[in-house]
């Protein structure tokens, strides 16, 4: 690829900290000038899943670590932005932690916004209210009130209450917060913040909230005072990813991935969100390109979609590894915004529209990319992975972007088939073909049909010497054992039934020798009901006649006039005149003991 | 700084929270030339006059205060319930509060700690939480455990009986496991249930339906896929079912709405530029597979339908090189190597030809329309021996073709087997009575062989046909004016090897033909 050409990476990894211990989530890492010095500082959230630790909000000057406090807990994103005009200009950070926004100025906390509750169902605001009306509301009541109402659309509280086990305890709970309505959270799932008046890059932009419940609101940079409030859509969606484009005040453009695989559409004025492109596979990351209004989607499918802003699927292409997160690279010295997109492999591609111009790696899976000033440095690459390392790339002044020209098809056309030299020997094969057709074509049918004559022999042959086969049909299987040396031989018959669901009745057995050579204990018998899936056994005595001069006729074997020294065995049924069985019984030369 | 603290404390803040917030803020700032400014900033924060000069820290403690008991609507009430109210909040976290996680986890492939926090929040909800049970199936479905995922979706259904979400996981669990009237049952309850139209619940119909052989049920519902969604898999399943009903008209004008709808899709255009070439019209085909590999340059079904055309209009040499593009990658495509062999053959390239055609059978030993070229070159290189097997081969597998038997007839008559040369050629009349170039070179063959009368009448048959209006090559026409010339003074000296190949090229293209629209 270009990167071969261009022999040097475009980056300089300026540091990595791979025992950094980072976990950080997309959406969670910004970078803002929080001093207002013109010193870009990043500032990120680190996760902590486990119980006792707390969550913690990080910012780094350069690579080291400045500030750290804690958080009261998990916080979804992170959004910084200018809340007035004030000089020198310090940017608001704020974090939002389940249904809270907790903002920060100067690394402080200064202010905290919580999101309006959901609105009670009516069902369970009607029991409440009861409840805190009237003194005697008992907890039985009060449980039983609550399991009549769909479980999802409960508040936390009722919830609660629901799953306690013990009567005293839900008493308890009712006497300590019996006073007061209960409320349901709006969790907060994604943040975006979009400007206000003017597309400065210092300009004051207003920080828009997304909710698990499908709220979007608009709030007033200065006073957190909600501007606009809307819904995602007309369908269930919960709103994934959210980004904005254009300006609050003249128009503006809010495109909300969802976790239901839609993109929806919110604009100025619009109290409910319009559904604008549907996926087939889960929505991985969104990014929204400035100036073009493209959306850019990668998929759990390996994919990257790319939208106009109508809607319509302007390209898509696949990508070698499973996507984790994307980023935006604008470089606006070159006038292009590429977009960086972390695979699972560890590498970070840079696609300019569909193309790959570049590509950088990091330890392991990125988990979040942001580029932007870090410090004094204008194009810095910031990368957190899912390992916890964290590395910093400085991009080259140097870099060149413009596009190579991939392999194309000429080159592909000019290689060889694929086809094997055709050796000497089919040539000459051929050659002599084409001399003698004729001979070859006829000695090959006459071949043909002796072998299809051989082969008829041998089947009719087959089918009068059956020995030891069983009958599918009527599901039957005998099997013969010959024991003893001679010339006096036991013979057991082993009549099996096949049939795992009816027994076999009413059949016969009969054994036909040559009374020249054998005498038998018994030459017919009937056999008994044999049960499904069992057998049956039968005995019979075999004794070799012993003559002089008949030795000789016991060495030609399947010559015309047969084997004498066989016994043949026909299992019948009662009333059939053809055998439902029959099968030969070779038997062995008598080792006379001399 | 140090006074504003302390002014906190003791106006004993409602929310303890807060006050912390603030008595954090304040102890924090080490700078000591940074207060002021501190202060103003605060102040312009919280105020909305922008106004507003730097006054003294009481007063802006106190607004501030304000402020924050009038935090978000909720709280407006009154300082008790504001004060009730947070202590709801911190005491019960709600169920919901970590879903996104467990949907960003999910997403992004991070499956081991997904599940794990799945189970933390299962556990934290008493196993009522629907999204994680929800997740917990999907990962299961994904992971190709069918029966645990669906039984984990039915768990989740019972949590909440008017999900179509839910309903259709279930609906696609089942059709995995090859349930498909189960499925389908369920399909349409999520259908009664949704109130919006959803064209992924309607494609999962019409696709239950093709299971269950219900076709124009299936294209009911395809149809209704497509006006709602639009979407590439749909239109892809209504142009399959209509092909599948030989409504190719109606397949043609379903795959433009696609192309117009989908631009960008590679599958779609190949598919409807395949389909025009089905139904003859080049022209557009070429157009739409074209789009197809501008999209896509390494869209090998693409590019063999380029390559068909421009072989059908005899440019042997770009046909052959969109072919080699096409085997590159995918070269395990009998329709191609058997292309590239005829191109080969009509490039006289004969040892070349019988490489290629004997790749593609050992791709595919079954593949009569190979056996058929195969004996087709095999006669043009004077093996009529090895051309007898292969078109022996072909006449088993598809006793039902004429041109087959009409082949073997060739082939008996280069092995001077009249007899049989006969019969086969009668069988392959009866198959395909109105053939021109069977009649040709039947009349030929007879003509040959000396049974005059026979021959003419077939000549006689053929001139029929041509002046209904058949379409014959020019070599077949002068092959015929000549015969017609020998027939009248009987001097019967032709030679019979050319005429019996000049025709094989003219059914082979015919095959070559055949052969594109199986792909």
């Amino acid at each position: 690829m270009s990167r071969g050409e261009l022999g040097i990476s475009r980056w300089l990894e300026a540091h990595t900290d791979r025992s950094a211990g980072l976990t950080t989530l997309p959406g969670n890492m910004v970078l803002a000038d929080v001093a207002g010095t013109g010193d870009y500082h990043l500032v990120l959230t680190d996760l902590k899943f486990n119980q006792d630790t707390k969550c913690r909000l990080k910012v780094y000057k350069g690579t080291l670590l400045v500030s750290d406090q804690p958080l009261p807990d998990i916080p979804s994103s992170v959004v910084g932005f200018y809340a007035d005009q004030l000089e020198p200009r310090i940017p608001v950070v704020a974090v939002a932690c389940g249904s809270e926004l907790f903002a920060y100025k100067n690394l402080k906390p200064f202010y905290k916004f919580r999101v309006p509750f959901c609105p009670l169902v009516d069902e369970e605001a009607g029991v409440w209210t009861e409840v805190t009306n009237s003194e005697s509301f008992g907890a039985d009541k009060l449980l039983n009130a609550l399991k009549a109402i769909p479980y999802a659309s409960l508040s936390a509280r009722s919830q609660y209450i629901l799953n306690q086990t013990s009567p005293i305890l839900v008493a308890e709970l009712l006497r300590k917060c019996g006073k007061t309505m209960p409320t349901k959270e709006n969790i907060i799932t994604c943040m975006a913040s979009m400007a206000r008046s003017s597309r400065d890059r210092r300009a004051i932009a207003c920080p828009i909230i997304a909710t698990e419940f499908g709220s979007i609101f608009v709030l007033d940079p200065q006073n957190f005072a909600i501007l606009h409030q809307a819904n995602t859509c007309n369908v269930k969606a919960t709103p994934f990813i959210i980004k904005s484009t254009g300006l609050f005040d003249v128009e503006f453009r809010l495109l909300i991935a969802t976790r239901e695989g839609h993109i929806c559409l919110l604009r100025k004025g619009w109290l409910e969100g319009k559904c604008l492109i549907q996926l087939t596979s889960d929505i991985v990351d969104m990014v929204a390109v400035p100036g073009d209004n493209f959306v850019i989607v990668a998929t759990s499918d390996k994919a990257l979609h790319c939208y106009s802003k109508k809607g319509q699927r302007l390209w898509s292409t696949t990508t070698a590894n499973l996507v984790t997160c994307m980023s935006l690279v604008p470089l606006e010295h070159i006038s292009t915004c590429m977009v960086a997109i972390g695979l699972k492999n560890g590498s970070i591609q840079l696609y300019q529209g569909r193309q790959p111009v570049d590509f950088t790696s990091v330890a392991d899976s990125p988990s979040v990319i942001t580029f932007g000033q870090l410090g004094q440095e204008e194009h810095v690459m910031v990368v957190i992975t899912i390992g916890g390392s964290i590395s910093f790339k400085i991009l080259k002044r140097t870099a060149d972007f413009s596009s190579k020209v991939q392999e194309n098809s000429p080159m592909l056309q000019s290689r060889p088939l694929p086809l094997p030299k055709r050796s000497k020997l089919f040539l000459e094969q051929s050659i002599r073909e084409r001399k003698n057709a004729l001979e070859i074509h006829q000695t090959f049918q006459q071949d043909l049909i002796r072998l299809r004559l051989s082969a008829a022999r041998a089947l009719v042959q087959n089918l009068s010497d059956q020995s030891g086969i069983g009958n599918e049909k009527e599901q039957l299987k005998l099997s013969a054992q010959v024991l003893g040396l001679g010339p006096k031989f036991t013979v057991i018959l082993s009549l099996e039934n096949i049939n795992p669901n009816n027994p076999l009745v009413g059949l016969c057995v009969t054994f036909h020798v040559n009374p020249l050579y054998y005498v038998l204990s018994l030459y017919a018998a009937k056999v008994p009901l044999i049960p499904p899936s069992l057998s049956y056994k039968l005995e019979t005595k075999v004794e070799e006649v012993i003559k002089e001069g008949v030795e000789s006729d016991d060495l030609p074997v399947g010559g015309g006039k047969g084997n004498c020294k066989v016994i043949r065995v026909f299992v019948t049924r009662e009333l059939m005149p053809v055998p439902v069985l029959a099968a030969t019984i070779n038997m062995p030369p008598t080792e006379l003991i001399v | 700084m140090q006074q504003t603290s302390v002014n906190i404390s003791n106006k004993k803040c409602p929310i303890r929270r807060c006050c912390v917030l603030i008595a954090h803020l304040a102890t924090s700032v080490k700078f000591p030339q940074c207060r002021a400014k501190q202060a103003s900033v605060v102040a312009r924060a919280t105020s909305q006059q922008t106004l507003f000069k730097t006054q003294c820290l009481e007063a802006i403690v106190g607004k501030r205060l304000r402020k924050m008991l009038l935090n978000g609507k909720a709280l407006s009430n009154s300082t008790k319930i504001g004060k009730q109210l947070a202590k709801d909040v911190g005491e019960f976290p709600p169920m919901e509060k970590l879903n996104w996680l467990i949907h960003l986890q999910h997403v992004r492939g991070e499956i081991a700690s997904c599940k794990e926090l799945i189970n933390g929040e299962m556990a934290r909800s008493h196993g009522k939480n629907e999204y994680a049970f929800f997740k917990q199936g999907v990962i299961l479905k994904s992971q190709g455990n069918i029966q645990e995922a669906l039984d984990t979706f039915q768990k989740c259904l019972k949590l909440n009986q008017k999900n179509a979400n839910i309903l259709k996981e279930v609906a696609s669990c089942l059709y995995e496991m090859g349930r498909y009237r189960l499925s389908l049952n369920a399909l349409l309850e999520a259908e009664k249930l949704s109130k919006n139209p959803d064209w992924n619940l309607d494609d999962l119909i019409a696709k239950t339906y093709v299971k269950l052989g219900n076709s124009q049920k299936a294209k009911e519902y395809a149809h209704k896929s497509v006006k709602v969604g639009k979407q590439e898999e749909s239109y892809a399943l209504l142009i399959r079912l209509l092909v599948g009903e030989k409504d190719f008209a109606s397949a043609i004008a379903v795959g433009n709405a696609a192309a117009e709808f989908c631009p960008d899709s590679v599958q779609l255009l190949t598919e409807s530029g395949l389909l025009y070439l089905k139904t003859g019209q080049t022209q557009h085909a070429f157009e739409r597979l074209s789009q197809a590999l501008a999209l896509d340059p390494a869209c090998s079904k693409a590019l063999l339908g380029i390559g068909c055309i421009t072989h059908r209009h005899e440019d042997f040499e770009v046909a052959l090189t969109k072919y080699k593009i096409a085997v590159l990658y995918e070269p395990e495509s009998v329709a191609l190597w058997n292309n590239i062999g005829l191109c080969f053959y009509s490039k006289q390239k004969y040892i070349a030809a019988i490489s290629c055609l004997k790749r593609g059978l050992w791709i595919s030993p079954l593949n009569w329309k190979i056996l058929y070229n195969l004996a087709l070159v095999h006669l043009a290189t004077n093996q009529p021996a090895s051309g007898f097997n292969f078109a022996c081969a072909a006449v088993n597998l598809r006793p039902d073709v004429g041109d087959c038997f009409a082949l073997l007839g060739y082939t008996l008559f280069e092995l001077k087997d009249t007899e049989n040369a006969l019969r086969a050629l009668k069988q392959a009349l009866v198959l395909m009575p109105s053939d021109v170039s069977l009649l040709a070179n039947g009349s030929l063959m007879l003509e040959l062989l000396g049974f005059y009368d026979e021959s003419e009448d077939f000549f006689n048959k053929f001139k029929v046909l041509i002046d209904e209006g058949h379409q014959v090559s020019n070599e077949i026409l002068s092959l015929m004016d000549r015969l017609l010339v020998v027939q009248s003074s009987r001097a019967a000296e032709q030679p019979p090897g050319a005429s019996v190949e000049n025709s094989g090229t003219e059914q082979m293209k015919i095959r070559s033909q055949m052969q594109e629209d199986e792909v």
